[in-house]
């Protein structure tokens, strides 16, 4: 399936037509490394002063190819249909090439950064657990009460939480036995055909 | 026991200031407080003629006593010991120690309940979703677990989503704890 690019775009990209390869390619990592850790502003305008060109005609580039890579790995575009929704843009072939080669390079970290911007609850990453016996307390001793701690850790982007719960053995083994249930559910014939079917 | 309690203690073995009955109709209130219920007029009309603030005295001995002796599970021979130091008469010290022990594993499980809780996972709930696309990825084709655990307080539920695999790895974590549990219940 071939990428629709807007007007605007293949006009922000026209810069890179006279552009050396080497420049080209300097252009499409600063892209790629914007795209997974922010924009650096200053940057455009040193790439500018060398460049002897205007800050705001870099930027628009460096974006243009930012929504390009970006938009190619949302739709899961193939290297060749990539390669051919450049061809509009009439860029020299070596220049097309290259832009192809960072693609297929960087698109599997490109959708895993998209991933992140997508609405999600904390995912799991961890999980401790304790057995303790409660003994006694200041209103009561003499006592034997099991326990169990849990220490769930997960990950929201960037951010690592983790959550202290107790349960006693009662919840704990229907808790293990529910979400057992949960994982039986995979694999049965219901959820295969949806994911044959629906791709 | 305090020296305030052993003093109010000493004050019901004192048969001119409570007799045998008034402390036979005394001794089911106060332990009907101690278990969450109330008491306006402990020991009821039996109890009216005796002066006031001894009652009372002797009211909130008497449930400190219930409730050490319930907190140390103390045996009917300490028990007995106790009260005989106190100069309970034989058919008080009788009366004290059946209601006790009727009573006791009540007493203890009411104690048992106060103390440091952290909030406790009750239930567990789960969703299978297959993922097809969102606003910045088409064609994420992934199926998704959302899991949500509920506490017994009113905190929100604590929801997550994992993968197949980190769904697996969670579960393998939890029947590891119950083999633990298993073998420790054995012991």
């Amino acid at each position: 399936m071939l990428l629709k690019l807007s007007s605007e775009n293949i006009e922000h990209l026209s810069f890179l037509r006279e552009l050396d390869d080497d420049i080209v390619q300097e252009f499409a990592s600063l892209a790629i490394q914007f795209l997974t850790n922010g924009i650096k502003s200053k940057i455009f305008r040193v790439a500018a002063q060398k460049l002897a060109a205007d800050p705001k005609v870099v930027e628009d580039a460096v974006m243009g190819l930012m929504q390009l890579f970006s938009e190619a790995a949302k739709h899961k575009t193939k290297a060749e249909d990539f390669h051919n929704s450049l061809l509009t843009l009439q860029f020299k072939d070596s220049t097309v090439e290259l832009l192809r080669q960072v693609f297929v390079d960087h698109n599997n970290t490109t959708r895993a950064t998209l991933a992140q911007c997508s609405p999600t609850l904390p995912t799991y990453e961890d999980l401790e657990w304790r057995l303790d016996v409660k003994v006694a307390t200041r209103s009561l001793h003499q006592q034997i009460e099991p326990r169990i701690l849990l220490k769930l850790h997960t990950k929201n982007g960037d951010h690592n939480d983790s959550k202290l719960l107790q349960t006693d053995p009662v919840n704990l083994i229907n808790m293990t036995r529910v979400l057992e249930e949960a994982l039986n559910e995979m694999k049965t014939k219901h959820v295969r055909r949806v994911l044959r079917n629906i791709t | 026991l305090s020296a305030d309690n052993l003093r109010a203690l000493r004050l019901c073995g004192d048969d001119d200031v409570i007799s045998d009955d008034a402390f036979n109709a005394l001794i089911p209130d106060a332990c009907s407080v101690i278990l969450g219920g109330e008491a306006d007029h402990p020991g009821g009309k039996i109890c009216a003629s005796v002066d006031q603030r001894a009652l009372m005295e002797v009211f909130t001995g008497v449930m400190c006593l219930l409730l050490e002796a319930g907190k140390l599970d103390i045996d009917e021979d300490q028990l007995n010991l106790l009260l005989d130091d106190c100069n309970f008469s034989s058919s008080k010290k009788e009366s004290f120690v059946s209601v006790f022990n009727e009573n006791r594993s009540k007493i203890r499980e009411h104690l048992g309940n106060i103390g440091i809780q952290l909030p406790t996972l009750v239930d567990v709930k789960w969703r299978l979703d297959y993922n097809l696309k969102n606003s910045s990825l088409h064609k994420v084709n992934e199926l998704k677990y959302t899991i949500s655990l509920k506490e017994n307080s009113s905190n929100e539920p604590v929801e997550f989503h994992c993968s197949k695999e980190e769904l697996q790895d969670l579960v393998s974590k939890l029947r590891e704890a119950c083999k633990a549990l298993e073998r420790a219940s054995q012991v």
